[in-house]
């Protein structure tokens, strides 16, 4: 039955989906400010859209930005302020390679794109 | 419409205001504590070098090619421009409408910015007849005030002008 509400015309169903998310987000403190903040966030995540840009990863960002900070200054007061910590064990080196060769994966996979291409063309 | 490097002047837009922003960002950041600033200054550096890439990859030059075919092939072979393009004013309307709305909100409180909303929004861009607009409206503000100030017992926001100082 829910379902059935992506059946109403967008003209009816934008306002009514704008009224209750701005209401929902003035219940979460009773707050005005989250009002304010929702609509410059609705803002943004339209300009995003038009200029294709990912949204998933401001997502990510805001969700995980905290905990990273907090995490990153804690490792940062095991190793005196110093970058070293990030590899002092294997563990911290096996991860941060995974993060390159995730980095990295797209142009890879590109570069194999190209060469494969290129192997194809010569080979006729 | 002037181009610089095959590109429209105007398509540089987001990525130089992404720019100014990052740029105020380091900035602000370079201004903590050396070891409050960590996180900031990293996250600036980054963002900066992601910009400088975007702003290659807008460019129609062998360079700015290669830099979308390598880390962002979705978006080349022309993908970008058979997107549909509105015109300018469609896209501020867009954008004006549920910032006016928070601006309403803002003023007259909810039970008063609902309906005023969900009629203008439905009559000016719905061009819908008064026989639709009056009874959803009603039904939008019976249902917000019914869900937040009944079920859930909150104060609904009465607005800068009705509220109480």
């Amino acid at each position: 039955v829910l379902a059935k509400i992506t059946l109403i015309d967008s003209s009816i169903l934008v306002p009514l989906v704008l009224s209750t998310a701005f209401a929902g987000s003035y219940a979460i403190d009773m707050s005005i400010e989250n009002v304010v903040v929702t609509g410059v966030f609705g803002l943004l995540g339209y300009l995003m859209m038009r200029y294709d840009y990912p949204r998933l990863m401001i997502i990510v960002a805001l969700v995980l930005g905290g905990n990273i900070e907090r995490n990153l200054h804690q490792s940062m007061l095991m190793g005196d302020g110093g970058w070293s910590v990030f590899f002092a064990r294997n563990i911290s080196i096996f991860l941060m390679l995974a993060i390159v060769a995730l980095l990295a994966l797209p142009i890879l996979r590109a570069l194999f794109k190209y060469w494969r291409v290129r192997t194809v063309s010569v080979g006729e | 419409v002037k181009h610089v490097f095959g590109t429209p002047i105007v398509d540089y837009l987001p990525t130089l205001g992404l720019l100014v922003l990052t740029v105020v960002y380091l900035i602000t950041g370079y201004g903590y504590a050396p070891e409050a600033r960590t996180f900031p200054v990293t996250v600036a550096w980054v963002a900066i070098a992601l910009v400088a890439l975007d702003l290659l990859s807008r460019t129609k030059t062998p360079a700015g090619e290669a830099v979308t075919r390598w880390l962002n092939p979705s978006t080349s072979a022309g993908k970008l421009e058979a997107q549909t393009h509105y015109a300018l004013s469609k896209q501020i309307a867009a954008a004006a409408w549920p910032l006016a709305f928070v601006a309403l909100i803002v003023l007259t409180g909810f039970l008063v910015a609902v309906p005023i909303f969900v009629m203008a929004s439905m009559y000016f861009r719905g061009k819908r007849s008064l026989l639709i607009i009056i009874p959803v409206s009603a039904a939008a503000t019976l249902f917000i005030w019914f869900l937040f100030a009944q079920v859930l017992q909150l104060e609904l926001y009465p607005g800068v002008l009705f509220g109480n100082p």
